[in-house]
């Protein structure tokens, strides 16, 4: 008891130690906290955005009706809380006739049950349900698609349309629907009906082209990836290795979106960890001042019987002491501050993502804050067993501690910082990748810093006795100094990481630079339509872009081995695709870059040739297939075979919207193949699209306009969410480090205020004191943030090539930016330091030894 | 006799210079009740030679025997606690607790042995070293002197063996000095406490019953 008393009083005497410590370390841990809590709300956000555009947490899909037995096995593996739609889609031609015209058109049957679909919903302009669609031969398709077919909703003559055998009614027009594109991109319109009219068509028949799925949702909580991925495992089983099914859960919902949740989980484990171990060394750093303040004390108390394991407990009561109360005083905070984000930060953060607090990183806070203080300043702590009442006689210093021992004590927290890494990052590998980084990082630190105290000798030399004191100061304190430069250069190094990634991840998230997302998207174009169809184009007030070709193929073997029959995992997860659409083109689109090998040859390949052509594939699919540079190709296209080599690999933008393939060939190989074109679309007034769609429709019948404004604005609305997020989390570190620095430089201009008095007393004046400081301070602070940044420059570029797909550019503006403020903040507090020690009277240097 | 020291050898390391014999052959014995003073130049090892009696350092060979006990064979805890109750430590520099006001400046030892009557032994040693008016000062608050006071009270309150002063008035201007030797000296007789003092101050160390000097290492 005695000794917590003891502690408490010495807490309330050193308030400002008190105040500082529990601020930074309760900063820290909000900063955790909130950047933990902010980054799971969008998660949840992002997820349940992706459950409405999979319209469930878990679809099984396949090009035939599934075996009974299969789907009992299902059901088995989903427990008993489950919800089930099914949905039955393929291709057809539907034929119209109005005012004795007939149309003909194809269009995607989307037949559907009355549950489906199980997240998100219809929105139709006279507001029918799916159930409608079940008793009675109803339709539901956009006013687009009406249009295209001269339809109009009602009982009419002008209502019906015959799909296969059966008449259908247009009942209602649907103005938004779940199916949006994204996970099963339309070669043509979508018009639905109900499941249970679909025998009455008469299209299902033995060998017909369909595609089932089955939608499930699952019990809140439910590990649907988990589920998914002992489906395939046992169906991979059962099918040996050639499953008829795919399945996949929202997180494989789209390859775009998926990439760029995959970057904003990693940027957001990233920041958390960032952001505590900013915290974390501010706080060691005090506690360290603290603990050589209270030395002598410790002595003191020893000297009058009090024990090592006495003083260690008082010391450590203090510890967890103030520990608890950045806790729970983080705790306090996040609790008001994360609700009210959405209104502090009002255009910072997207609009509609309910944040919340996320209980884990409660938890964790709450153990880090009453134990972590521990374990970062252990290193620290171990000292006062080094403590000895001798140095109350003999005034000096104890022995230091041992390099083993230090060694040793930083152990709990390498490993508290490794195990916190890998729970922020979400991955073994990516927390081991960060905690080596910045242990490389503070090595590198180490040497520059000890280069810099020899650069402040030469300089001391100095004939001006202001810059000549300073410069010697700096010297002459060489390990304080470097303890300084060290820990301010760290500091920055981790506010400066964030913007570099941040920076480039942007830019990768948002739209890329000056190019048009298009309105719509145009498939179905036959070769010989090509020429009129470029020739009306141009009389319109529209921008059509890349018109590409596409012709479709079979890839049969990769270096002699059969492409189809390889059973690795990636295989096993997609199931078996055997065609694939190859295109051609001159140049590269914008939205394409080459990451590895040449570019393809631009010279018309000859046929009579013996050497493979030249082909250029997208990394993401080299990637899933294994496929190398170099490596040999062999199709099938059309029942001619071909053989290309692998020239380079491609990264593609997809959320430019623009026609993209995985492979595209040499000039010269497809030239005469059957095939048809894509093109885009762009730039065309609000008011005139449904006008011009209408002209496209009435003068290329067959071509397919797909309206992908919905689309773009699904995904760019989920890009600039991201976007700003990352943006807002980059700035939160930097004002979390910001802080940090603050409190070292604070503490820093404290302990040198012996220093300041005693240059008073010998009778310097003001103006030559606060030249000294500022010199100190501000070279200090300068020198360690330059490094820090340039050093942050390399970091971030190999992170950004390690995690985020070579997005990385650098960020000047704000890295001006906080060497600015790192240097006016450490000039700052040490002016505002000396000026309080300034106007303290010198006989507080002869009295403060007590 | 309460203290006696055998043979006492004490060398230190230093980086540049080698090994520096500090202590050489001490050997003295000193009787309870006795007040001893220590003198010599600075760097004569008068201070190294007060942390071995005081158990805060061990000689290099030789015996330290207080209380009959040897203190070169204890560990570091029973050491501690050996201390704690039977030597009264008082510094030139007070070494006080800077949070803690005088009365709990002075009970500290007592509360940290878990001893009794805490409060009436306070009262009492507040009153005999004339500072009952200025018991809830911190020592900021205080004068050196009275600081001074109150490390004596703290070191005398234990009742211990042995009293160990280092320059116990050598922070202090003259007439305070003299006022705390008195005082010092005034308790010590009262309490019938051993004590043994490092000073430069010839007319404190005079008004001990014994002084000795030291000399290169070698008492005089």
């Amino acid at each position: 008891m005695l000794w917590m008393t003891l502690g408490v009083r010495d807490l309330l005497k050193n308030k400002g130690f008190s105040f500082f410590f529990v601020l930074n370390l309760s900063l820290g841990l909000a900063g955790f906290i909130a950047i933990h809590s902010f980054g799971r709300s969008l998660d949840r956000h992002f997820d349940t955005n992706l459950k409405e555009i999979l319209t469930a947490d878990l679809v099984v899909a396949a090009n035939r009706a599934i075996a009974a037995k299969d789907l009992e096995r299902i059901n088995s593996f989903l427990g008993n809380d489950y919800t089930h739609s099914r949905q039955v889609s393929f291709y057809s031609m539907i034929r119209t006739t109005i005012r004795n015209q007939a149309h003909t058109r194809l269009v995607r049957v989307m037949a559907i049950d009355n549950s489906y679909p199980l997240y998100g919903a219809f929105e139709m302009a006279q507001g029918s349900t799916p159930t409608d669609l079940q008793t009675r031969p109803y339709v539901f398709m956009s006013t687009d698609t009406a249009y295209a077919l001269g339809l109009e909703p009602g009982s009419g003559k002008n209502s019906t349309l015959d799909i296969g055998e059966q008449a259908f009614i247009l009942k209602d027009h649907v103005v938004s629907d779940p199916e949006n594109s994204l996970t099963s991109f339309s070669f043509a319109p979508r018009i639905y009906i109900g499941i249970d009219q679909l025998d009455r068509t008469g299209l299902i028949r033995y060998g017909s082209r369909i595609w089932v799925s089955h939608f499930y949702r699952l019990a809140p909580d439910t590990d649907a990836d988990q589920i998914s991925k002992r489906l395939k495992d046992r169906f991979s089983q059962l099918y040996k290795d050639q499953p008829p099914y795919y399945i996949y859960t929202s997180n494989d919902v789209n390859r775009r979106l998926g990439r760029l949740t995959r970057y904003f989980t990693s940027y957001m484990g990233l920041v958390s960890v960032v952001t505590l171990f900013l915290a974390g060394i501010a706080t060691a750093y005090l506690f360290r001042g603290y603990l050589n303040l209270k030395r002598k004390e410790m002595a003191i108390l020893m000297s009058v019987g009090g024990s090592k394991q006495s003083i260690w407990f008082y010391i450590s009561f203090q510890l967890i002491l103030l520990g608890t109360a950045a806790s729970f005083l983080a705790t306090l905070a996040s609790f008001f501050i994360i609700p009210a984000f959405p209104m502090i930060f009002k255009g910072l953060i997207p609009d509609n993502v309910i944040l919340s607090v996320s209980p884990s990183a409660l938890a964790l806070a709450m153990g880090l804050g009453m134990a972590g203080s521990m374990i970062f300043c252990l290193p620290v702590f171990i000292q006062i067993f080094d403590i000895k009442p001798l140095m109350l006689l003999r005034g000096t210093p104890d022995t230091a501690t041992s390099w083993l021992k230090q060694v040793l004590s930083l152990l709990p927290g390498v490993t508290a910082f490794v195990m916190i890494s890998i729970y922020a990052a979400g991955k073994l590998k990516t927390g081991l990748v960060f905690v080596g980084g910045f242990t490389l990082a503070i090595g590198v630190l180490f040497l520059i810093g000890q280069g810099f105290v020899q650069a402040c000798k030469r300089l001391s030399q100095s004939r001006t006795p202001v810059v000549k004191i300073a410069f010697r100061n700096l010297y002459r304190n060489q390990w304080t100094s470097l303890s300084i430069f060290v820990t301010i250069a760290l500091g920055t190094f981790l506010i400066s990481l964030i913007p570099q990634v941040q920076n480039g991840l942007q830019t990768e998230i948002i739209k890329p630079d000056g190019l048009k997302i298009p309105v719509f998207f145009l498939v179905d174009i036959q070769d010989e339509q090509k020429a009129p169809f470029v020739a009306f184009m141009e009389k319109q007030d529209a921008i059509i872009s890349n018109l590409s070709p596409m012709v479709r193929g079979r890839i049969l073997k990769r270096n002699n081995q059969p492409f189809h029959q390889r059973s690795d995992e990636s295989r096993r997860r997609r199931g078996r695709r055997l065609e694939f659409n190859f295109s051609f083109r001159e140049t590269l689109d914008v939205s394409e870059t080459i990451t590895q090998g040449d570019p393809i040859s631009t010279e018309y390949w000859d046929w009579e040739s013996n050497t493979p052509f030249d082909i250029s594939v997208e990394e993401s699919f080299a990637k899933e297939n294994k496929i190398a540079l170099n490596d040999i190709l062999e199709f099938e296209i059309q029942g001619i075979p071909f053989t290309g080599q692998v020239k380079n690999f491609r990264k593609v933008r997809w959320n430019s919207f623009q026609p993209n393939f995985f492979l595209l060939f040499q000039n010269g190989v497809l030239n005469d193949a059957p095939k048809t074109h894509l093109a885009a679309i762009s730039q065309v007034p609000m008011d005139q699209r449904q006008q011009l769609k209408n002209r496209i429709v009435d003068q290329f019948p067959n071509i397919s306009v797909i309206d992908v404004t919905q689309m773009a604005n699904t995904i760019l609305g989920i890009s600039n969410k991201l976007s700003l997020s990352i943006r807002f989390m980059a700035w939160l570190a930097i004002a979390a480090g910001l802080i940090s620095i603050f409190s070292i430089a604070r503490h820093e201009a404290w302990k040198n205020r012996n220093q300041i008095n005693l240059l008073k007393v010998l009778g310097s004046e003001y103006p030559a004191i606060r030249a000294i400081t500022l010199i100190e301070f501000g070279v200090i602070g300068f020198a360690a943030a330059l490094f820090a940044i340039l050093l942050s420059y390399g970091f971030s570029f190999g992170i950004s090539w390690y995690f985020f797909d070579n997005l990385w550019q650098i960020n000047g503006i704000i890295s001006i930016l906080i060497l600015i403020l790192t240097t006016l903040i450490c000039m700052g507090t040490a002016l505002s330091a000396s000026r309080k020690v300034m106007n303290t009277k010198p006989i507080h240097l002869l009295t403060s030894g007590t | 006799m309460i203290l006696e020291l055998k043979q006492i050898q004490k060398s230190f390391e230093q980086p540049r210079s080698g090994t520096i014999q500090v202590l050489n052959n001490i050997n003295f014995s000193v009787d309870a009740g006795e007040t001893v003073a220590i003198t010599g130049h600075s760097g004569s090892g008068k201070t190294t030679l007060l942390s071995l009696i005081a158990g805060l350092d061990l000689p290099d060979t030789g015996q330290i025997l207080l209380d009959g006990e040897n203190l070169c064979q204890m560990k570091e805890n029973q050491l501690a606690r050996f201390r704690a109750l039977k030597i009264g430590m008082i510094f030139q520099q007070f070494h006080l607790m800077p949070h803690l006001t005088a009365r709990e400046n002075i009970s500290l030892p007592l509360e940290i042995l878990k001893q009794d009557n805490i409060r009436r032994r306070v009262d009492e040693m507040l009153e005999k070293i004339g500072l009952t008016d200025r018991q809830h000062h911190v020592p900021a608050q205080l004068s050196g002197g009275e600081n001074q006071r109150v490390a004596i009270a703290r070191a005398l309150i234990i009742t211990p063996k042995l009293l160990l002063a280092d320059e116990p008035t050598g922070n202090l201007d003259i007439q305070t000095g003299n006022k705390i030797a008195a005082l010092l000296f005034d308790l010590v007789e009262k309490e019938n406490k051993t004590l043994i003092m490092v000073t430069h101050n010839l007319v404190l160390a005079d008004q001990c019953q014994q002084v000795w000097k030291l000399e290169q290492g070698s008492l005089g």
